[in-house]
């Protein structure tokens, strides 16, 4: 601090420090505590006030569907179970044609589901195995819209569910405003089994498969009561936690002797060339890096174009169902933040102690095995653990390159609990589980590879 | 271990990008001798080194470890072994698991490969030192790892590349006795590369002295000193006051050369006719007051004291530097700044025919 003062200045260090403060603040600690907070909220949509709001909302549709709707005169209606309010259409009496004589004096109105819902025995959103209604939870009268009922009455008593369930509403939003409403039920949905309704065939063709096979042996799926079971999003999470460290190992076997290559085996004239090589595909945005990739590997895409030109195959080669495919482009996406670490710090290494090895009587492997790779370990390290975080934080590539064909990647469920459906709460609460896992894993990385903090600092 | 001769023939190296390191040379190194390579940064000895340890490939010739010719084999697979100029020691590893480096990588089972590096490390006197990191070691431990390092394969010749270079003056002097030690315990073959006279004439058999990619001179010590057949073997090797000029007599073992600072006599190893361009060369030791024969007339410009010698730098009217190399007796203590009179004996001097000479700390400053 004394030094940065005495070498810059009061002034620039002040801003350094402000620059530093809210970087942090803005950047990392407060929108990670708002994560945080939302993964530890019930979604809204679960609390009693919503339910209260939507029971509110359901009788206000249903009575004024009702009051619109014109009785038929003739006592004749289609008791065609349609949801469509409009009454216009209902009411039209030649179209059915059906008179039902023990109807005479009970009006039979179409089925409106609003009205269906418009019950204060309403469910409520608890536990597992624990069952709540509105009425009983907090005494209301029990109500509904019975279909059968005079119209007018029907719609008194959709009046009166309203305006019980508007205020019921009001009260429940104050009380909760002022209690709170965390938990850990976000973290939980990401083991919950999901019934998978399939064919007895079907069935038989998953289990024959070797993921399906390993997803069972740990746990992942079971079968119960004749019933298919997956805990789909500790599945998406595990198999895109091996998918990240396959593209990671993939990228290193390519990179390491890339590394070697450009540090050590080369004259540094040359060498200039190979990195402008390996920089250049950098200069074009990621997404046209990914994109490009479509044309190779489409069904009519380039490979598949030439293998049955040259009559290799009969049929096209589906790269986009293959998860290969995914890992191929993941590693040249982010092929330059394995080469780059692994570069610097092999370029540190005495090309003495390689002519030394050589002339003692070591093979290349005993030269790589003993000499190379012990030195270059820090810079591995930090090259696996940044393309690990970005592959299995990766997005674009799964999505472009597999466009649905393959099972979604964690970070794709992720985004659609966001976005797709409106579940941030629990879409928070996978983020932040997901990057936990992530730096445990990196952390176990770092004990094995016997990896510092420091290290970093040395590589990059 | 068994020392094997080294056979240079016709080997020349010239680069991809048209440098010739060396020109063809034709050497013999005897089996067991201490051969040391001596000339200037830049001449090619580093070159012939990495051409016997088989990092380069000569364009020319070949090269032959006893009867053996070594023309398509790698380095790890001659029995040679090289000491770097920087040790290039495994920063990584133990002081034992470097030593026994070469013996992993033959495959040898790690008991007898700590045995064998405990028996080098005997033979280096660095015992206790086994299981630390050569980075806790001072500099002259370090090179004993070294050579036990390069010793462990059985080598049949040693190549050092100036190993003692890094090291300060008094552990050079100490290493050198050393060095010169375990080359009689083992008897290997020893090439040692250095541009050091010092280092090459206190502890080799025999001296190489080579100037820009072809080698000058080849003999003992006492014969590189005492007669150079080469003007840059002369100039490199030790201190000599030249004087440039043209034979004018020769007679026998003698011939008489004149320059523009006078008429010398001096020993003409080369036989060169009268007409001859030359240069005479005298050791500062051979320049003496009050000689009979081929005397200067001088003025003194500095006296350096070097504790038992005292340097003399004297200059005569025509411009001619003369240095002497005197032991400190006193005996000088009252000389006259001018009128110096000085000769040397025609027995000391030699002529040589003219050629390159190496350059002097004053040029090497210049540029």
């Amino acid at each position: 601090m004394r030094d940065l003062v005495r070498s810059f200045g009061k002034g620039l260090t002040s801003v350094f420090f402000a620059a530093v403060i809210i970087w942090a603040l803005m950047l990392i600690i407060l929108p990670q505590l708002t994560m945080l907070e939302k993964a530890l909220t019930k979604p809204l949509r679960q609390l009693d006030s919503s339910i209260a709001g939507g029971l509110e909302r359901d009788a206000a549709d249903c009575a004024n569907i009702l009051g619109q709707y014109t009785e038929p005169t003739e006592g004749a209606i289609s008791t065609g179970g349609l949801a469509v309010p409009s009454a216009s259409g209902m009411a039209v009496p030649s179209m059915s044609g059906m008179t039902s004589p023990t109807m005479n004096n009970t009006v039979q109105r179409p089925y409106i589901l609003q009205c269906d819902r418009s019950t204060t025995r309403r469910q409520l959103v608890r536990d597992k195995g624990m069952a709540a209604f509105l009425d009983q939870q907090y005494g209301l009268p029990r109500l509904s819209v019975a279909a059968d009922a005079p119209i007018d009455k029907q719609i008194a008593v959709a009046r009166e569910i309203e305006a019980i369930a508007a205020g019921l509403y009001i009260r429940l939003q104050a009380a909760e405003a002022s209690e709170s409403q965390l938990g850990l039920d976000n973290f939980a949905t990401i083991g919950k089994p999901v019934l998978i309704p399939r064919s007895a065939e079907a069935q038989a063709v998953s289990d024959a498969d070797l993921s399906s096979k390993v997803l069972t042996m740990i746990g992942l799926r079971y079968s119960q009561d004749g019933e298919a079971y997956q805990r789909i999003g500790l599945e998406t999470l595990t198999r895109t936690l091996f998918f990240a460290i396959c593209a990671t190992l993939l990228a290193l076997v390519v990179c390491y002797p890339i590394a070697y290559k450009v540090a050590l085996a080369t004259s540094p004239e040359k060498a200039v060339w190979l990195m402008l090589g390996l920089i250049i595909p950098y200069a074009i945005v990621e997404l046209m890096r990914i994109y490009a990739w479509t044309s190779i590997i489409d069904n009519r895409g380039l490979i598949n174009e030439l293998l049955l030109w040259a009559g290799a195959i009969g049929e096209p080669i589906q790269f986009k169902r293959s998860a290969l495919t995914v890992f191929v482009v993941i590693v040249y996406t982010y092929v330059l933040f394995m080469v780059f670490p692994i570069y610097n710090v092999m370029s540190t290494l005495d090309r003495n102690q390689i002519e030394a090895a050589r002339d003692l009587g070591a093979s290349t492997r005993k030269l790589h095995w003993r000499i190379v790779i012990p030195h270059s370990k820090p810079g591995i390290a930090v090259g696996c653990i940044a393309t690990f975080m970005l592959a299995a934080g990766a997005f674009s590539v799964p999505r472009i390159i597999s466009r649905g064909l393959q099972s979604e990647w964690f970070s794709q469920t992720i985004y659609n609990k966001f976005f797709e459906v409106n579940n941030s709460n629990v879409g928070a609460a996978y983020s932040l589980a997901y990057t936990v896992i992530c730096f445990v894993i990196v952390g176990l990385f770092m004990w094995i590879m016997r990896t510092r903090l420091k290290d970093f600092a040395r590589v990059q | 271990m068994h020392g094997k001769s080294i056979t240079l023939d016709e080997v020349g190296v010239t680069y991809p990008n048209g440098f010739t390191a060396v020109h063809p040379t034709s050497l013999m190194v005897q089996a067991g001798e201490f051969f040391s390579i001596l000339g200037p940064s830049g001449c090619g000895k580093t070159t012939i080194l990495r051409a016997v340890s088989g990092f380069v490939t000569p364009s020319t010739g070949r090269i032959l470890i006893g009867d053996v010719d070594q023309g398509n084999k790698g380095p790890n697979e001659r029995e040679t072994a090289l000491i770097f100029q920087n040790l290039a020691l495994f920063p990584l590893m133990s002081v034992w698991e470097n030593v026994a480096f070469g013996l992993e990588a033959r495959g040898v089972s790690r008991r007898d490969r700590r045995a064998k590096a405990e028996e080098l490390l005997y033979l280096v006197a660095l015992s206790d030192q086994a299981d630390k990191k050569p980075g806790e070691l001072s500099g002259g431990q370090r090179q004993r790892v070294a050579i036990a390092r390069a010793l462990a394969v059985d080598p049949s010749v040693l190549l050092l590349d100036e190993p003692l270079s890094a090291l300060d003056l008094k552990l050079r002097q100490h290493m050198r006795a050393e060095l010169r030690n375990i080359q009689k315990k083992t008897g290997v073959t020893f090439i040692y590369i250095t541009h050091d006279q010092g280092e090459a004439l206190t502890m080799s058999d025999r001296v190489a002295v080579m100037n820009e990619g072809r080698i000058e001179q080849v003999g003992t010590a006492d014969q590189v000193y005492s007669h150079p057949v080469s003007a840059f073997s002369a100039s490199f090797v030790g201190e000599a006051n030249q004087l440039t000029g043209r034979i004018v007599q020769a007679s026998g073992a003698m011939a008489q050369i004149e320059t523009k600072h006078g008429r010398f006599v001096g020993l003409n190893p080369a036989s060169l006719a009268v007409g001859a361009e030359a240069i005479m060369f005298v050791r500062p030791e051979n320049v003496a007051f009050e000689c009979q024969s081929n005397t200067l007339t001088t003025r003194l410009l500095r006296r350096d004291l070097e504790g038992p010698f005292v340097n003399l730098f004297l200059q005569t009217s025509t411009g001619a530097d003369v240095s002497m190399h005197l032991p400190n007796t006193g005996a000088m203590d009252g000389l006259s700044k001018t009128d110096v009179s000085v000769g040397f004996t025609p027995e000391k001097a030699t002529i040589l025919p003219s050629g390159p000479v190496a350059r002097t700390g004053q040029d090497i400053a210049a540029q």
